[in-house]
């Protein structure tokens, strides 16, 4: 009984003394807490940042989906670079990198990018449309644009129309052109709304078509309450302000 | 030593005057001690008090160029406390919330919630300062909108000069002393 | 051989009386029915004080009490000093078990009527005793000179600046200057190791000359009523009759206990480790939420559920009235019953006390009442929330995103719990009510009209309008009257925006 006590109690000891290494307690390097500008990780970047608007993994959110390859096809790597340094004035888009007031450096936003890059899947056959295009003609665009709500209406039912789809004065006074454009061009696959070459049944949408569009529905925006058409930007002085109204929103370069 | 010890039969055998002056001497052998007490007792309560008598006056600190700061914005800026020591480490580097609203007006707010003193954090989307502790919120120019604080935010007095953002600061802010 | 080993032994006891010190004091008299489990308690709070002084002073041969240094010799003592990750975990969890342990004896001694006649000095330097554990737990979390503990001391900071008068002068005397700094860190290093130890070990000391002066309280039976006239005649009967050393006899308990108490503390510092260091307390990196430790998340809640009114008064006045009535307990409640079978009264009060510390504990640590500070830009939404919306809604799920709306307003529980979740709001409230609340907020909501054109709000409100359980309708209008009840009030009424759903 003595004997087996006291192996116990050497036992334990040793333990103690020597199994420190494996102990489940030992506090590893990589769980030493890291400051929020340290942090390297890009998923943890990606999450802590995009993805309440933007969505992650199987989530979807109210933005476009950053993991949708043909999204990431569609936008040019340094314009999605700028919209996240600088935001997009004028939009729910809001700058991130430090000196524009937002919560990352210089080299998280380079590791953002990469991991958002690394999502990317090797184009398919068809070349997409560009990124941006001034607006074409309104009276070519509104049948094009009845054809296409039909056709998607056939396809999701009501559900989403509720509101006159995207010809509704307060979706347009908040979507900038380029939002128009995009949600037009690469739709929301994730939501039921294709891209453009599946948006109407057997016709396919060139860029023409694309330009008529979006031209149709920024002839459709009203300015019922006599504001600017989107909020002000929340940033004027860190970027020029978007050209002339509507032609399209794509960030100035300023560096 | 030997004298003291034999000393304690002799006054018990020759009576009363001896009696007192034992007395006497305690009395100034207490009397000595209260004193000494005393005069090593008030500078050390004077050293532990030192902080408690103190004033700490205001100091001017530059929060540097007014470029730093876009008209419209607010943003994080720090200081480094006039009042620290080479030892401080980090914690001289006092951070405040710097609003500049046209021009040469500003208003710079204490990063110290008037509740209990956590760290407010600028939206800009939403134009909020909010607080992680009890949920504190106050709006754009400081004034409090929910939540427990007592008060709006803590202002710095702040002036341009030479294209230059000047404060007046260095002391933690606090209900009771609510001039930064 | 023996002989002159015996013969050392004696000229020892000779010289310094340990025998005569032993059954002094080890070897007092004790009534039997003490050595009971329930009296174990007091002599393990004791062992984690020890265990505390040991651990302590081994990590001070490395730890550095400055502003500059704290932090990296905490890192150095975590993860490259050999088995100083493993003193952090004694010193952690013995703090942690010392407060519960101790809140179980002083539990036990309420229980067991043992602060009544004669031991109000027992009970009193006990009291004295608990308020000096909690300081230097307090103490003890600033010495892990993180972000915890930078804002936990702007929260004590804010306490001393409520109190009148002297608020300023007592902040500076805290914090030994203007602002936190490595002087404030000194200062509470000195308490930690110096001060409240040394205060420790002279009220224990008291606390265990008053065990042997007026004795360990037998265990109560029943019935038996103390009278000041008679309890101490009656107690030394029982020593008489029934008393035994309390070593060999009455300790036994004790030992296995403390040997247990070793073991669990042991276990906790290996399997759980040490609580790490919470991030730099850099001042200027505000991405943080200040928490304090787990036996202070109670202060923390009442902090935040207090109405702001009373809230001054509440933190300034309720420390010393809890005070005077624990130091007044045991003249109020001098004699008479001691066992807790025969005081309801007494139960209650311990029930309603760790109940109530119990959900303030578990609120602190959930605090719903703090926005979630990165839920805006960081929490998902169920897919349910997202498909078969309009585009405007869409944008309305984004700009409750972008505003901020997420930080204080969950859906399906995910995301801040300040305000209410959303995830049935449409049901709940009309486009109207959902506008007029956005724009003029209330009800602990900012007003969001100036932060917000009206095309956003309509957008969040359609969004806000389209959340409900399945098969739930809109909330309807209740003052428009004559609206057949099969058609949707909101198309009926709303301006072109809102129309639809």
């Amino acid at each position: 009984m003595k004997r087996t006590f006291s192996l116990a109690v050497m036992g334990t000891l040793a333990l103690a003394l020597a199994g420190c290494d494996w102990m489940p307690g030992k506090p590893l390097r990589s769980e030493e807490i890291v400051a929020p500008m340290a942090v390297t990780n890009f998923l943890t970047l990606y999450n802590r940042n995009c993805a309440g608007c933007h969505g992650i993994d199987g989530n979807i959110a109210g933005s476009f989906s950053l993991n949708d390859p043909t999204y990431l096809a569609f936008v040019p790597r340094e314009t999605l670079r700028k919209i996240i340094v600088h935001g997009v004035p004028n939009t729910l888009m809001p700058a991130f990198s430090l000196e524009q007031g937002g919560p990352m450096t210089d080299e998280q936003i380079k590791i953002l990018m990469d991991g958002i890059e690394g999502w990317k899947e090797p184009p398919g056959l068809v070349s997409l449309p560009p990124y941006s295009a001034p607006p074409g003609n309104a009276a070519a665009g509104k049948p094009l644009y009845e054809t296409y709500v039909t056709a998607l209406r056939a396809r999701n039912g009501d559900a989403m129309f509720g509101d006159n789809f995207m010809a509704n004065a307060a979706f347009l006074g908040l979507s900038s052109d380029q939002h128009l454009r995009t949600l037009l061009t690469i739709g929301r696959p994730e939501l039921g709304i294709p891209n453009y070459l599946e948006a109407i049944p057997d016709r396919p949408l060139g860029d023409q078509d694309l330009d008529d569009m979006v031209a149709w529905l920024i002839s459709q925006r009203k300015n019922e309450f006599g504001q600017p058409l989107s909020p002000t930007p929340p940033a004027p002085v860190a970027l020029p302000a978007p050209a002339a109204s509507s032609t399209s929103t794509q960030v100035t370069p300023d560096e | 030593m030997s004298d003291s010890s034999n000393q304690p039969e002799k006054c018990a055998c020759e009576g009363a005057p001896k009696a007192n002056r034992r007395d006497f001497l305690l009395k100034v052998g207490f009397g000595l001690n209260a004193l000494a007490g005393a005069m090593i007792g008030i500078p050390i309560i004077g050293y532990a008090l030192s902080s408690f008598v103190q004033k700490y006056p205001l100091k001017k600190i530059s929060l540097g160029p007014v470029s730093k700061f876009p008209e419209g914005t607010t943003r994080l800026a720090s200081y480094h406390n006039p009042y620290s020591r080479k030892w401080d480490g980090d914690t001289a580097e006092i951070p405040c919330w710097v609003r500049h609203i046209e021009a040469e007006k500003f208003q710079v707010f204490a990063i110290n919630c008037t509740h209990l003193g956590c760290p407010v954090r600028w939206f800009e989307e939403s134009k909020l300062f909010m607080c992680p502790c009890h949920g504190g919120v106050y709006y754009q120019d400081g004034a409090h909108a929910s939540g427990p604080p007592p008060r709006r935010l803590y202002d710095y007095e702040c002036w341009v000069e030479d294209g230059e953002l000047f404060l007046k600061g260095g002391i933690l802010p606090t209900l009771a002393d609510p001039k930064v | 051989m023996t002989e002159i080993f015996r013969n050392i032994c004696l000229w020892v006891d000779d010289r310094l009386h340990v025998s005569k010190l032993f059954a002094a004091t080890a070897g007092h008299h004790v009534p039997k029915s003490s050595g009971s489990w329930f009296y174990v308690f007091g002599s393990m709070t004791l062992l984690c004080f020890m265990i505390q002084v040991v651990t302590g002073t081994l990590l001070a041969f490395v730890y550095v009490p400055s502003g500059s240094q704290a932090y990296e010799t905490l890192m150095y003592l975590s993860f490259q000093q050999p088995l100083g990750w493993y003193l952090r975990g004694l010193h952690f969890w013995g703090s942690n078990f010392m407060v519960g342990i101790m809140c179980l004896h002083m539990t036990q001694v309420f229980l067991f009527g043992a602060y009544k006649y004669p031991r109000e000095v027992t009970w009193i330097s006990g009291c004295i005793l608990m308020i000096i554990t909690l300081g230097l737990a307090f103490t003890g979390q600033v010495m892990r000179f993180d972000e915890d503990a930078y804002w936990g001391l702007g929260i004590g900071a804010a306490i001393m600046g409520r109190v009148p008068f002297i608020g300023e002068q007592l902040v500076h005397l805290m914090l030994g200057g203007p602002i936190i700094s490595s002087d404030t860190l000194s200062r509470f290093f000195s308490l930690h190791v110096f001060i409240l130890p040394g205060s420790l070990i002279a009220l224990v000391s008291l606390h265990l000359r008053m065990v042997l002066t007026k004795g360990i309280n037998e265990y109560p039976k029943p019935g038996q009523l103390v009278r000041k006239e008679t309890y101490e005649k009656e107690y030394a009967a029982i020593i008489k009759k029934e008393g035994v050393p309390f070593f060999p006899k009455a300790i036994s308990k004790d030992l296995v206990a403390s040997a247990v108490l070793i073991f669990v503390v042991m276990f906790c510092a290996a399997y759980f480790g040490p609580k790490m260091p919470n991030g730099l307390a850099d001042p200027t990196q505000i991405d943080t939420l200040p928490r304090p430790d787990f036996y202070f998340l109670w202060i923390f809640a009442v902090a935040a559920l207090l109405p702001d009114y009373t809230e001054t008064f509440i933190l300034l006045v309720s420390g010393p009235v809890i005070l005077t009535i624990l130091f007044a307990l045991p003249f109020i409640n001098a004699t008479g019953e001691k066992s807790w079978r025969r005081r309801p009264v007494a139960v209650m009060t311990v029930i309603v006390i760790y109940v109530v510390l119990g959900i303030l504990t578990y609120l602190g640590h959930t605090s719903p009442w703090s926005p979630h500070m990165d839920a805006w830009s960081s929490v998902p939404t169920e897919r349910s929330r997202v498909v078969n919306r309009t585009p405007l809604e869409l944008q309305g799920l984004v700009l409750l995103q972008n505003k901020q709306c997420r930080n204080c307003h969950a859906i399906d529980g995910i995301g801040g719990h300040r305000g209410p979740d959303l995830m049935d709001v449409g049901a709940r409230l009309n486009a109207p009510q959902l506008t007029r609340q956005i724009v003029q907020g209330g009800g602990n909501m900012p007003a969001y009209g100036n932060k917000l054109v009206p095309y956003e709000i309509d957008a969040l409100v359609a969004y806000m309008v389209s959340l409900r359980p399945p098969g739930v309708p809109a909330a309807r209008m209740s003052t428009v009257p004559g609206v057949p009840p099969k058609q949707t009030i909101d198309s009926a009424v709303l301006p072109e925006a809102h129309k639809g759903r």
